[in-house]
């Protein structure tokens, strides 16, 4: 049997069946990318959920103790998620003389343990006289 | 011989022939006749723009390759997209259930009490969060109305799941439907766990104190879940002290 690259009176053959191939290929290929980002969304949703409420959890644990000054780095959720905090006087100053004190910044930054994923953090201001 | 099977009929493309300059039986040459055959003036020249079996037969693997391709992804594209739905609903419920709890812990007022205790519901071990002297805590629908406790409990449901109910205990009730009204915050829990924490910096799971707790922990897992979700809620009020005003006349 032989086969043509151009066209003959016998109908469609082998040149444009390949490009209707590669045309059905690269739609498929499309779709597989966005299935995969789909799902790729949806999981960074749950693992950005994650962080945030540990963050979130840490916030509140702060804010109901005397706030320790300085650099300390935690791991919670069953040794999971690991945050990093940075507690820092925040002094609100007029011209002469400091117009609020008791005042703490609070730099807080949750990574996952063993993941490569992308930090998530978060800095507050919280008052405690 | 003749291998053509439609050569009497007019060729309409795209009609599946058997070309005659295809046989090779004969070298592409019409069949030698036996005299018997008597010619047919009628007949049309056999068309030469058709499809051979060898091609259609490529052409339908071709087609049920690309379907079956075609199906799996879709297949695999309508279960990713269930999945994601379901995810990001319970994603949606925890952060509201997280929300709203948070708000409700937040303004809680000073004279507050918080009672946690355990409770034996249809043999299960399950705790229960007593706030009391809260007017409108965790309040829904008329949102003044209920001075009464409140009560944030997992309730177990019939499939083993549990509901986490808010339950309005009305002290004195005129009829037995009033005498605790709840509503479902959330549902379908495998795991509802609360613990509070004292003024000291532990955790526990039982709470009678006059003292409001510092902080309220719940630690839930949602059917479905690969791990328990703990969410922390902060109660300001425990940090405030009441201070009675004294009349004019006491200042003295």
């Amino acid at each position: 049997m032989e086969f043509s690259l151009i066209r003959s009176d016998r109908g469609a053959f082998l040149l444009e069946a390949s490009i209707a191939v590669a045309i059905i290929a690269v739609a498929m290929s499309g779709l597989a990318i966005s299935l995969t980002r789909c799902a790729d969304a949806s999981l960074m949703l749950g693992k950005e959920s994650r962080l945030r409420t540990a963050l979130e959890n840490r916030l509140a644990e702060l804010s109901a103790e005397n706030l320790p000054t300085g650099t300390n780095t935690l791991v919670v959720a069953n040794g999971a998620i690991t945050i990093e905090q940075n507690v820092q006087f925040a002094s609100v100053r007029g011209r002469t003389k400091e117009l609020l004190t008791g005042l703490y910044e609070i730099h807080l930054k949750a990574a996952f343990a063993n993941d490569a994923w992308p930090p998530l953090q978060t800095t507050r201001l919280i008052y405690k006289p | 011989m003749r291998l053509s099977l439609l050569s009497g009929l007019p060729c309409f493309a795209p009609v599946v022939r058997f070309p005659v300059e295809r046989n090779s039986a004969f070298g592409g040459k019409r069949p030698p006749s036996n005299g018997n055959t008597a010619p047919n003036s009628n007949r049309q020249p056999p068309c030469k723009a058709a499809f051979t079996l060898l091609e259609l037969l490529l052409a339908l693997g071709i087609l049920a390759l690309v379907s079956g391709g075609i199906f799996a992804m879709m297949s695999a594209t309508m279960q990713v997209t269930s999945e994601t739905e379901t995810r990001q609903e319970r994603a949606r419920k925890t952060e509201a259930l997280g929300e709203f709890l948070r708000k409700g812990f937040a303004n809680l007022p000073l004279k507050c009490r918080i009672s946690l205790r355990g409770s034996t519901q249809r043999g299960g071990n399950l705790q229960e969060l007593l706030i009391e002297n809260a007017p409108n805590a965790f309040a829904w629908g008329k949102r003044h109305g209920h001075f009464g406790p409140v009560s944030l409990t997992p309730v177990p449901r019939s499939d083993g799941l549990l509901d986490l109910r808010v339950i309005k205990i009305n002290p004195k009730p005129t009829t037995v439907a009033e005498a605790a009204e709840w509503i479902r915050l959330a549902g379908n829990f495998r795991l509802v766990e609360w613990s509070v924490m004292d003024p000291s910096g532990q955790w526990l799971d039982n709470w009678t104190g006059e003292q409001l707790p510092r902080l309220v922990r719940m630690r839930w897992q949602l059917q479905g879940d690969d791990s328990i979700t703990e969410r922390v809620f902060d109660i300001p009020a425990s940090r405030l002290k009441f201070v009675e005003k004294k009349k004019p006349d006491e200042k003295t």
